[in-house]
């Protein structure tokens, strides 16, 4: 697995706008959700100079897994467009909670994805607690996600310990939730390279 | 590429009590109760959805032959307990069982001193409670209804 994770600036522009492909492959293609899109890669508001990315790519060089990273003490996905998943609660606004969204962990050059993808078992775990890794590098100490049922399944499956912040809502057709990671938790211990060292993290 | 997509079954309620809750949420998302205020409680069905690949059924990993889904069950009122749960119909079997821990927002505490009673304590008494409850009726209920529109 080869990860990279940085600020839009320090990506490259080729990088950024294969995960804009990618994103559009994984959430528009396959996952048919109804989000703004241009030139079939996949952007929103929240997609910025301050966001930050973890990128996976395969052997062949080509983003196959993703995620975004942004913290609560800013406008991020949960608090601006979905603060009804709280559960009656006011979304978190703290430089010690940080937003992972628009995570996937699809092979599209593999024949081995799960039926219960946007994500394959093993891949996925590696690349959240790469994401993990990077959240707590910036101060993190708790993830929130908005999320649907099926990443839940998918992180409780994989050991991730994690618990609901509210109940299920339907949202353009499809039951999604928020969700609490606590990085604290020793089942959600960082992720290092083979060397010891913390993954790669450009500035 | 697989695809996942749901069937969505009609919401079942069972109970008609005050949409105000008495419930509180704790800073870290927890809705925290004694077994007992917990068991006094009424769950409603949200929604269950069966796993489906290219509009099939998909197979179960516990059996090859298995049907799989989720269902998704809500105590009245804001904030509310969430609980839901995988589950597997075998084949030749009448009703589904559960299958996986249950996945909540509740967190048990102890009766006398009010300290967490832990995570895994937790989801070991909402597996037994759901093993007991009769949930598979409502879960199931709709089980023809058409795919939701992709919107």
């Amino acid at each position: 697995m080869n990860v990279i994770s940085g600020k839009a600036g320090a990506l490259s522009a080729n990088l950024m706008a294969q995960m804009a492909s990618y994103r559009y492959k994984v959430f528009i293609e396959t996952l048919g959700w109804q989000l703004e899109t241009r030139n079939q890669q996949e952007y929103d508001q929240f997609d910025h100079a301050d966001t930050i990315y973890v990128l996976s790519k395969d052997e062949d060089g080509d983003v196959n897994g993703c995620a975004r990273l942004l913290p609560t003490s800013s406008p991020y996905l949960l608090g601006e467009v979905f603060p009804q998943l709280m559960n009656g609660q006011p979304v978190p606004c703290s430089p010690d909670v940080w937003e992972l969204s628009r995570f996937a962990a699809v092979d599209f050059n593999s024949a081995t994805t799960s039926a219960l993808s946007q994500f394959s078992m093993g891949f996925s775990i590696k690349l959240l607690k790469r994401a993990i890794a990077v959240a707590k590098q910036h101060g993190a100490k708790r993830l929130i996600t908005v999320s649907p049922i099926g990443i839940e399944r998918l992180l409780k499956r994989g050991g991730i310990a994690c618990h609901r912040a509210g109940p299920p809502m339907i949202i353009g057709g499809h039951p999604i939730f928020a969700c609490w990671i606590d990085l604290d938790e020793p089942a959600n211990a960082v992720a290092e390279s083979p060397d010891g060292a913390p993954p790669a993290c450009l500035p | 590429m697989h695809l996942l997509r749901y069937y969505f079954f009609e919401r079942f309620s069972f109970m008609t009590s005050p949409a105000r809750s008495v419930l509180t949420v704790s800073e870290d998302g927890y809705v925290r109760l004694t077994e007992d205020g917990f068991a006094a409680l009424q769950l409603t069905h949200l929604i269950s959805c069966v796993d489906v690949h290219d509009g099939m059924p998909v197979v179960g990993a516990a059996s090859h032959s298995a049907i799989t889904g989720f269902t998704e069950w809500v105590t009245e009122g804001i904030p509310a307990i969430t609980l839901g749960w995988d589950w597997q119909l075998l084949p030749g079997g009448e009703t589904p069982t559960r299958v996986n821990d249950a996945r909540t927002n509740l967190m048990l505490i102890d009766n006398i001193s009010g300290a967490d009673q832990s995570q895994y304590k937790t989801t070991t008494f909402l597996n037994c409670y759901i093993d007991r409850m009769e949930w598979q009726e409502a879960a199931m209920a709709g089980l023809q209804a058409q795919p939701p529109r992709q919107s």
